[in-house]
C-alpha cells in the first residue's frame, strides 16, 4: 500500500481501526442512493467503507496520501460514470499496483465485462447486486488484498535482510543457494574453507534460513 | 295570331324584374357576396327601367325616357360587373360612372338636339345589344370555367334578347314605327324574349350560385378531410419517431432504471439482515424503508416518463413550461449522455417561460435535437452540450449548442429535410418531424452553426401572454 500507517488514539478510532483490520472497501458510484445503500450494507457487515461520487474524487484522495489504519482493501466501482469510468480507473489503479478492483454495471455490457476481466478486475457484478454475491466478492477481494500485502511485506523484509549482508557473505550465500559445497565455494572465491563456513553461517542467520532449501527459496524471492 | 298589349308586356317584365331579383336575393341570403348584390341590384334596376318605359305617357317624359334608359344601361353594366367579379376581372367603378354619364349625355343630345328618334333608338338598341352580348360572353366564360349549365342558360336567354333587339333594329331601319310601344312581331318577340330572359336569367343565376356554394362545401369538406388525414398521419409519424428514439435509447434507459432498483434491493437486503440479527433499531429500519420507498418512486417516475413519451395520445393544446420540458428530456437522455461522457449544461430562466402546445411533441423536438448534439460531440474530445431557455422579443427561445465540429455547408443546406441523414443507420426523419412540429406550434426551428464552431439549433415559439398560463 502506498498509504502511510495511522495510529488509533480515541475509542472511536480504535473501533474504526478494527473495521479496517477486517477490511476497507472503497465504493465509487455517481448515484448517491446506491452509494448510501452499499455503504449501509458494508458498514453492517463490519467493514470500513469509504464512498466517492466519482473516480477522479478517489484518485484525488489517493494522491493526498492520508495515513490509514492497516488492513486489506478493495475497490468497488461502477463501470459507467461521467468523467472517468470504471474501466479507465482500473487502468490507472493497475499502474499504481493497488487494491483489487471489483466492477459493477447494469446488465448492458458483455463487452465491458470481457475487457474488465482482461484488464485484471477480480469480479464483475451485475446490478442490481444481491447482497450475498456482493459480500462474497468482497471477501474474496479482501483475501487477495491481504495476500498481496503479505507478499509485499515479505519482500520488504527480505530486501532489508539482504541489505544487512556484507559483500563476502552475499557472495557465499549466492553460491550456497545454487547448491555448491563449501569446498567448491572456497576454491571459487579463493578464500579459506573456515572463512566460507563462517560467512555462510552468518548469512543464514541474517536471512533467517534454516536449511539450504530455505536459502535457495529466499535467494529466489529476494533476487540474490 | 294573339297579340299582347306591348305596354302590358313591359309592365309584366318590370314586375318580374322586381320580384325575381328579390326572390333570388332571399334564396341566396346565405352567401351575400358583392357579385350577388350587384346582380340582384341590377335586376331591380332593370325592373325600374322597364316599369318607367311601360308607364310612358302617364309620367313625365324625362323620367320615362332619360331615367328609364339610364336605369337600363346602368342595370346591364352592374350585371356585367357582377359576372366580371366572379371571373376576377372587374371594371373600375370610375369608368363605369363615366360610361353611364357618356351614355346619358349622348342620349339626351339625340333626344333634344337632333330630334331624330330613329337614330336615338338605334343608338340605345346597339349599346344595349353590345352590353348584352358582353354579358352573354361572360356567362359563357363562367359556364365553361365552372362547368355550370346554369351559366350557359343565362347566356342563351340573353342571346335570345340580343336576337330580338337586332330584329327590332332591322325593322326600325326598314321603316317600321319608331314608337317603342308600337305593336308588331318585332316588339312582340322583344317582349317575349325579355320575359324569358327575366325568368331564365334569375333562375340560372340562383342555380349558378347554388352550384358554387355546393362545390365550395364539397371542396371545403375534401380539404378538411385531407388536412385531417395528413394531421393524423403526421401524429402517427411523430409517435413512431418517438418510439424509435426510445428504442435506440433502450440500453441506457434500462441502465437508468437499474439504478433505483439496485438501491432498493440492497436497502431491502440490509433491512432483512438487520431484522434477522436484531442489530438494527427502529430508527435505522425506518430510514431504510424510507429509502426503499423513495427509490421505488424514482423508478416509477422513470417508467412514467418513458410511457408518457410513447403513449399514443391525441395532440393536445395546453400551457407548457419550456424549462420543465428541458428538464424532463435531460433526465431522459442523462444516461446516454453519461455513457458517452457528454456533459449537458442547461441554463433555465428564473421566471418560467410558458408557451402553448403539446408537451410531448415539444419534448420530442428537444429529444431529437439533444440526441443529435450528444452524437455530434461524442466524436470530439471536448464533449459539452449547452441548453438555454429564455424570452426574447416576445418569443420563447430554446437554443441547443454543442461543442462538436458543426455542420458542413452542404449538410446545413439539407438538414431538416425529410429522409436526409448523415448517420449510417439514421432515417433522416427526426429533424424534419421536429421542424414540422415547430411550425404546427406557430414557431420555427433554425439549424445552423454557433460562432465558436459547434452546431446551434434554435427553437422559437410564440410566448404565451402573461396571466393566461394558468388556463390550459
Amino acid at each position: 500500500m502506498t498509504e502511510s500507517v495511522r495510529r488509533a488514539v480515541t475509542a472511536d478510532e480504535r473501533k474504526f481501526a478494527q473495521r479496517c483490520a477486517r477490511g476497507r472497501v472503497v465504493v465509487i458510484d455517481d448515484d448517491a442512493e446506491i452509494l448510501s445503500a452499499l455503504a449501509t450494507l458494508l458498514d453492517f457487515e463490519g467493514y470500513a467503507c469509504e464512498t466517492y461520487p466519482s473516480a477522479p474524487a478517489y484518485l484525488q484522495a489517493l494522491s493526498d496520501d492520508r495515513p490509514c489504519f492497516p488492513g486489506p482493501c478493495c475497490v468497488l466501482c461502477d463501470v459507467k460514470m461521467p468523467e472517468l469510468d470504471g474501466l479507465e480507473l482500473q487502468q490507472r489503479l493497475a499502474a499504481l499496483e493497488h487494491a483489487p478492483l471489483l466492477l459493477m454495471s447494469g446488465a448492458s455490457g458483455a463487452l465491458e465485462a470481457v475487457s474488465a476481466f482482461r484488464a485484471g478486475a477480480l469480479d464483475f457484478l451485475i446490478k442490481p447486486i444481491d447482497a450475498d454475491v456482493l459480500l462474497q466478492a468482497v471477501v474474496k477481494a479482501l483475501a487477495v488484498s491481504l495476500e498481496r500485502q503479505r507478499a509485499r511485506g515479505r519482500r520488504h523484509d527480505l530486501v532489508a535482510r539482504m541489505a544487512a549482508l556484507t559483500g563476502k557473505e552475499r557472495a557465499v550465500a549466492r553460491l550456497a543457494a545454487r547448491g555448491r559445497l563449501n569446498r567448491e565455494i572456497a576454491v571459487e572465491l579463493d578464500i579459506a574453507l573456515r572463512t566460507v563456513k563462517l560467512h555462510r553461517q552468518r548469512a543464514m542467520e541474517k536471512l533467517g534460513a534454516n536449511s539450504v532449501v530455505d536459502l535457495a527459496r529466499i535467494a529466489d524471492e529476494g533476487g540474490l | 295570331m294573339i297579340t299582347i298589349d306591348i305596354r302590358t308586356t313591359y309592365i309584366i317584365v318590370a314586375l318580374l324584374y322586381l320580384i325575381l331579383p328579390t326572390v333570388a336575393w332571399i334564396v341566396l341570403a346565405g352567401q351575400q357576396s358583392r357579385a350577388v348584390v350587384l346582380w340582384c341590384g341590377g335586376g331591380l334596376l332593370t325592373g325600374v327601367g322597364f316599369g318607367l318605359i311601360g308607364l310612358r305617357g302617364n309620367i313625365p317624359d324625362w323620367v320615362s325616357y332619360a331615367v328609364a334608359n339610364l336605369a337600363l344601361f346602368v342595370a346591364t353594366l352592374l350585371r356585367a360587373q357582377s359576372l366580371r367579379l366572379d371571373l376576377a376581372v372587374p371594371w373600375r367603378a370610375r369608368w363605369m360612372a363615366l360610361a353611364a354619364l357618356a351614355f346619358i349625355v349622348i342620349f339626351e343630345c339625340l333626344r333634344h338636339g337632333r330630334q331624330d328618334e330613329l337614330l336615338r333608338l338605334q343608338f340605345v338598341f346597339s349599346v344595349w345589344a353590345a352590353l348584352l352580348l358582353h354579358l352573354a360572353a361572360l356567362a359563357v366564360r363562367i359556364g365553361r370555367a365552372e362547368h355550370s349549365r346554369s351559366a350557359l342558360w343565362i347566356a342563351r336567354a340573353y342571346l335570345l334578347v340580343i336576337l330580338a333587339v337586332l330584329y327590332r333594329m332591322f325593322s326600325l331601319l326598314a321603316g317600321r314605327g319608331s314608337n317603342i310601344l308600337a305593336s308588331g312581331p318585332d316588339t312582340q318577340l322583344l317582349g317575349f324574349s325579355l320575359v324569358l330572359a327575366a325568368v331564365v336569367g334569375h333562375f340560372g343565376y340562383v342555380g349558378l350560385a347554388l352550384d358554387r356554394s355546393m362545390r365550395r362545401e364539397i371542396d371545403a369538406a375534401a380539404a378538411r378531410a385531407r388536412a385531417e388525414e395528413s394531421h393524423r398521419l403526421g401524429e402517427r409519424i411523430a409517435q413512431w419517431d418517438r418510439r424509435r428514439s426510445l428504442g435506440e435509447m433502450s440500453a441506457s434507459l434500462g441502465h437508468e432504471l437499474n439504478q433505483p432498483l439496485t438501491a432498493i434491493l440492497t436497502n431491502a437486503q440490509v433491512a432483512r439482515r438487520g431484522i434477522q440479527t436484531g442489530r438494527f433499531d427502529k430508527e435505522q429500519l425506518l430510514e431504510l424503508i424510507d429509502k426503499i420507498a423513495q427509490n421505488t418512486q424514482r423508478a416509477s417516475r422513470i417508467i412514467e416518463r418513458i410511457r408518457d413519451f410513447i403513449r399514443p395520445m391525441p395532440v393536445r393544446r395546453e400551457s407548457v413550461e419550456l424549462g420543465h420540458v428541458v428538464r424532463e428530456v435531460a433526465e431522459l437522455v442523462a444516461d446516454e449522455a453519461k455513457s458517452r461522457k457528454v456533459a449537458i449544461y442547461s441554463v433555465l430562466p428564473e421566471c418560467r417561460v410558458w408557451v402553448s402546445g403539446d408537451p410531448i411533441q415539444l419534448s420530442q423536438i428537444v429529444l431529437n435535437v439533444l440526441r443529435n448534439a450528444i452524437e455530434a460531440v461524442a466524436l470530439v474530445s471536448r464533449r459539452e452540450v449547452h441548453v438555454d431557455v429564455r424570452r426574447q422579443d416576445e418569443r420563447a427561445l430554446l437554443s441547443i449548442r454543442d461543442s462538436g465540429l458543426g455542420l458542413a455547408p452542404e449538410v446545413m443546406a439539407k438538414a431538416g429535410t425529410p429522409f436526409f441523414t448523415t448517420k449510417p443507420e439514421g432515417l433522416g426523419v427526426g429533424l424534419s418531424i421536429s421542424r414540422t412540429i415547430a411550425e404546427q406550434h406557430g414557431g420555427k426551428l433554425t439549424i445552423g452553426n454557433a460562432e465558436d464552431g459547434g452546431a446551434l439549433v434554435e427553437l422559437a415559439l410564440p410566448l404565451l401572454p402573461v396571466g393566461t398560463e394558468a388556463v390550459p
